[in-house]
């Protein structure tokens, strides 16, 4: 029974790491690789459907309605928008660690501030969110990046201010007190490490979450502006072709699900693994 | 009495966060610089901003607008619309039963089968069965919501002719769009349930009423789901948010005329009155959904009434 | 070919009398690409396709685009001011107010009073006042001599409004709740979802004979054909041209094409901005675009490249081929004016016109492909049209006179310096313009207009691509060939069920 469980356990991480890497190598690989220019295509060649040939070209995936190779596009889109993902995640999780550490270390009032901020902004619908300062701002990537990373952070911040408060009741950071360590010193050298763990495990379980809203926005056609693909946007311009090529359609689809699915599986495991080493 | 007290403490909380919340919503609007600029027409002239931004009171300073505002939603004046040229509370309170009933529906469900399936799942824990479970909920967590929609459009309007594919007012109308709208919900539910359930099955008393001979059955219904329960309720607050968030895609696909839409089409035509008064509302349900669950809470776990 | 096909058969089909349902059982329901916001004729903002139905014009166009008598039985010039309306007897308002010539006397003030800021005031712009002769005449004056003034009487904004119901409800109310002398009456509007009309059965030109009609609006393409496949909407504006052929083929569903129905496509130029002041820029630009490439491919031959704004169909038209494409000389030509190695522009485009989306897109890549590479923004109509005109410098938008039939309503908006619309600045455009609205000659207006094509064509104000076809699909047993000036008159549509 445990075996059949250990088993299973790696064969989820497996699963999720083969996912999560053949996305990943498509990012890389097509880009910098695959001849074909993503934002130019053959006029006289649209709608081809997956495999064919044009002019002793292969489209692996078919093209799109500009006669753009959708491979290419995919590889680029798929990279940009991990990019503007990864990129949101992390100052998620900076603004979030931070805030929730220095709100759980001195308490207070700094606390309650901290924790009403993180209310009020799970409060608000990040999509309505992200929709309206886009609108306002204007649809570049750099103010993707900011907007959907400033509205992320409020998860971290919860989660970091708990560890912190268990941290600093612990013996050895009260004795550093004691000597007279700085705050900063204590945070950084004994706060911070044993949050970073639980932390990247709920950055793996926040991912998805990113990964969809950022899709969502480029599928409302708000997001990085054409001729720039991005998983998003490949959907939301596909979408009024469906009927016609529903490749254009379906193979985003499948790298967002890949993503999400290898994301939550990799979360699942890391979760475990970490109730375990507790346990 | 502490149960009172924990009671009132979380209301003030709320009323804490929607006080935050109409700080942002209200500034938010400043953002786009000069709101006078944004709501009068293009051919306006300057004397006419510089009128209508005075009648606005959008000379006043900063702290007196934001009194005015706070005032005004208060009184259920939420200011008008831009685009129709009426009240955006009455846009909204228009909208609003629409995706009620979406949101409804699609959370009904996907909690029933949620709840059924993942206890199914947990207790026949790494069966066929249990696999076959896991492998929907993370599908179904995995496909994004706009993906779904098209996929059901084109199966069941399109090929089999089952089910119309958009516009409001008959049963047949709200099926795919609660599907849509759901599937997430339910795999979510699905995947807590059964982690949570369990989590619980394995704990000592269980295994005591096991080995007291009860069965099974009355195990898992009698003592587990009752605690396994918890979390899932804790968590179905939060994900109350994203809900808005789906439903505006939903909304916009199968042509539903709910508050999602007028969302995006408010935030296009930067119709800011109804922007405002829809993402007031939107946190208002937050902060009250999250408010009952909290009460919930209470009476479910006697930990905490202790 | 097989639309043409349908168009003969839809053609014939209006020949046979064919009213087997009677008008209560009889229904259809209309799938828009846009929602209705408000319905006051006098402040619209959007297509008239509605309001169409529920009001009358003094004068209205037949099949065949000629004008032909409405509201008034007949109308004639008294001087070069002043035309004069011999107006029906008898024809009541949906409501039983009576129509007369104060009604038409409200209507016409409401909208050119200064204060009312009506957006579609430049349609009768020429109108100084209304005068009441007896309850059968009015005397409409303008400032002008104005040859086009009963066409300006024969589309919106001058829906015959009923004035003691506006009067007593107000312009916000009666936007929602229409009142006219139409075919049709106003039943029930719910935003972003339905207008539905019934029918008329006093109707001066007789009872309609479909009892009741939905406008349901789906904005989305895809879905508004599933909806024609689906029956679940008998007719439907806006096929989108890559599912023209499935609705062709589908047993279920006819298209209706209307050659150069549509609106002329084109790029609008900002003149005063450095590099697009330079004539040689204009000029590379415009032979860089292969218009042909993207009417066969991307629009799938559902539109017509054009070397003028002016409509076969129009006053004035002068045939000029559209600009042949020519890379190599748009290099050459760039390289002359000073940029050899090009350089980076901004260009708009909205969601609008035929796949404008992609065609911004291929042209981007056209003018790529010459050394300037294009910054492309795609903006929501509803943002696209809050600014006006687009500050560009390059960007997307069509323009028509499918309404009036008139040269000067396709050139004079976009290329007089000035208004509202254009950014053009070309003195010699702006003489000819300003002439040819001082003419009554019909014969030397139209060739001052055609000289108007002429120079446009030289100087490369704009970059004119092409004019669009328009498409509407159908239930086999809905008989409507579908008209050049876009409109949707219920009243002659007829259902074989």
């Amino acid at each position: 029974m445990t075996r059949l469980r250990s088993v299973r356990r790696n064969a989820d991480a497996i699963l999720a790491l083969t996912l999560l890497a053949a996305v990943a190598a498509m990012c890389v690989i097509v880009p910098l690789l695959w001849p074909l220019d993503p934002t130019r295509g053959v006029l006289s060649a649209t709608f081809r459907p997956p495999m064919s040939v044009v002019d002793g070209q292969l489209h692996p995936l078919g093209t799109d309605q500009l006669g753009r190779d959708l491979l290419a596009r995919l590889g680029l889109g798929t990279a940009i928008s991990l990019g503007i993902v990864l990129l949101a995640a992390v100052i998620s999780v900076v603004t979030g660690t931070l805030l929730g550490m220095v709100a759980g270390y001195f308490g207070g009032f700094v606390d309650v501030l901290v924790m009403r901020a993180v209310d009020v902004q799970l409060a608000i619908p990040f999509i309505l969110l992200i929709l309206l300062v886009v609108a306002v701002v204007g649809p570049s990537i750099g103010n993707l990046v900011l907007v959907l990373g400033v509205t992320g952070w409020a998860v971290f911040a919860r989660v970091a201010r708990a560890r912190t408060l268990e941290l600093r009741e612990l013996e050895y950071v009260e004795a550093c007190r004691a000597i007279g360590v700085s705050d900063a010193a204590i945070l950084a050298r004994h706060v911070l490490p044993n949050i970073l763990g639980p932390q990247t495990v709920l950055l793996t379980l926040d991912l998805p979450r990113l990964i969809i809203l950022e899709a969502s926005v480029g599928f409302l056609g708000l997001g990085v502006q054409p001729p720039t693909p991005t998983l998003g946007n490949l959907i939301g311009e596909g979408r009024s072709f469906i009927l016609l090529a529903n490749w254009l359609v379906l193979y985003p689809g499948l790298a967002i699900g890949a993503l999400v699915v290898g994301c939550n599986l990799l979360g699942d495991f890391l979760v475990r693994q970490a109730d375990r080493r507790a346990a | 009495m502490k149960a009172l007290s924990f009671i009132a403490g979380r209301a003030l909380q709320g009323l804490i966060v929607m006080i935050g919340v109409s700080l942002i919503v209200f500034f938010a609007l400043f953002l786009t610089g000069d709101p006078a600029a944004v709501m009068m027409p293009p051919e306006a002239s300057r004397a006419e901003i510089e009128a209508f931004r005075h009648a606005m009171g959008y000379d006043d300073p900063i702290l007196v607008q934001y009194l005015r505002f706070a005032g005004g939603v208060l009184s259920g004046d939420f200011g008008r619309s831009l685009r129709f040229q009426r009240p955006a509370v009455d846009l909204l309170f228009e909208r609003l039963p629409a995706t009620a009933l979406l949101a409804i529906t699609a959370l009904l469900w996907s909690s029933l089968l949620g709840f059924v399936l993942g206890t199914v799942a947990a207790v026949r824990q790494n069966g066929a069965v249990d696999f076959v479970i896991r492998v929907i909920s993370l599908l179904g967590q995995a496909i994004p919501v706009f993906w779904l929609a098209l996929l059901l459009i084109i199966v069941f309007s399109l090929n089999l002719r089952w089910l119309p594919s958009g516009g409001i007012g008959t049963a047949q109308q709200l099926i795919l769009p609660s599907l849509a709208l759901g599937a997430y919900y339910f795999s979510a539910i699905t995947r807590l349930v059964r982690a949570s359930l369990i989590e619980v099955l394995g704990e000592n008393y269980i295994r005591t009423a096991r080995a007291k001979g009860i069965s099974n059955f009355r195990i898992v219904v009698h003592h587990a789901l009752r605690n396994a329960l918890i979390p899932v309720l804790t968590v179905q607050g939060m994900y109350f948010a994203s809900l808005l968030g789906g439903a505006l895609i939903t909304e916009i696909i199968f042509a539903w005329p709910g508050i999602g839409r007028l969302a995006v089409d408010s935030i296009q035509t930067k119709d800011f009155p109804v922007v405002q008064a829809v993402v007031l509302f939107a946190a208002f349900t937050f902060v009250v959904t999250n408010f009952l669950v909290d009460v919930a809470y209470v009476f479910l776990n006697p930990r905490i009434r202790l | 070919m097989k639309h043409v096909r349908a168009l003969l058969l839809a053609a014939a089909g209006l020949l046979i009398p064919v009213s087997l349902a009677t008008a209560q059982e009889s229904e259809i329901t209309i799938g828009r690409s846009v929602s209705t916001t408000a319905m006051d004729p006098g402040f619209l903002r959007e297509a008239a396709t509605i309001v169409d139905n529920v009001f009358d014009t003094l004068v209205m166009r037949d099949e065949n685009m000629q004008l032909v008598s409405g509201l008034a039985e007949s109308w004639k010039p008294i001087d070069d001011t002043t035309w004069e309306f011999k107006l029906k007897k008898g024809v009541k308002f949906h409501n039983g107010e009576d129509f007369d010539a104060e009604a038409v006397k409200f209507t016409i003030d409401r909208i050119i009073d200064p204060a009312a800021n009506s957006p579609t005031l430049s349609y009768i712009r020429t109108v100084s006042g209304v005068e009441v002769v007896d309850p059968e005449t009015v005397r409409i004056t303008t400032d002008g001599p104005d040859p086009l003034l009963p066409t300006r009487m024969s589309r919106y904004p001058t829906y015959i409004v009923p004035p003691d119901y506006v009067k007593s409800v107000g312009n916000d109310e009666f936007a929602r709740k229409p009142v006219g002398t139409g075919p049709y009456e106003f039943v029930e509007f719910i935003p972003d979802q339905h207008v539905i009309l019934k029918a008329n059965p006093d109707y001066w030109r007789g009872a309609p004979s479909i009892g009741k009609v939905t406008f349901r609006a789906i904005p989305d393409g895809t879905a508004r054909v599933t909806a024609l496949l689906t029956g679940e909407a008998d007719f439907i504006e806006s096929v989108p041209v890559d599912l023209a052929p499935m609705v062709e083929q589908s047993p279920d569903a006819d298209l209706v094409l209307v050659k150069n129905g549509g609106l002329t496509v084109y790029l609008g130029l900002v003149m005063k901005e450095a590099p697009l002041d330079d004539l040689k820029v204009r000029q590379a630009l415009d032979a860089a675009i292969d218009r042909k490439g993207i009417v066969d491919n991307i629009l799938r031959g559902m539109a017509t490249p054009k070397g003028t704004q002016v409509g076969p169909a129009d006053f004035g038209y002068l045939e000029i081929p559209p600009t042949p494409y020519d890379p190599a000389k748009a290099k050459k030509l760039l390289a002359e004016a000073g940029y050899p190695d090009g350089f980076s522009i901004k260009m708009e485009s909205t969601h609008r016109y035929m796949k404008d989306s992609e065609v911004a897109q291929a042209i981007a890549q056209q003018f790529g492909d010459i050394g300037i590479q294009v910054d492309q923004e795609v903006l929501d109509w509803s943002v696209y049209t809050q600014e006006v005109p687009r500050p560009g410098p390059i960007y997307m938008l069509g323009w028509g006179s499918t309404q009036t039939l008139d040269a000067d309503a396709a050139v004079y908006a976009i290329m007089r310096s000035g208004e509202p619309y254009s950014t053009v600045d070309v003195p010699e455009l702006d003489a000819l313009l300003d002439e040819s609205r001082k003419i009554v000659d019909p014969a030397a207006r139209e060739k001052v207009l055609q000289e108007i094509q002429k120079v446009a064509a030289e100087k490369v104000p704009l970059l004119t691509l092409y004019q669009e076809d328009a498409l509407y699909g159908k239930a086999r047993d809905v008989v409507f060939a579908g008209r050049p000036d876009a409109r949707i008159p219920v009243y002659d549509i007829r259902l074989t069920r």
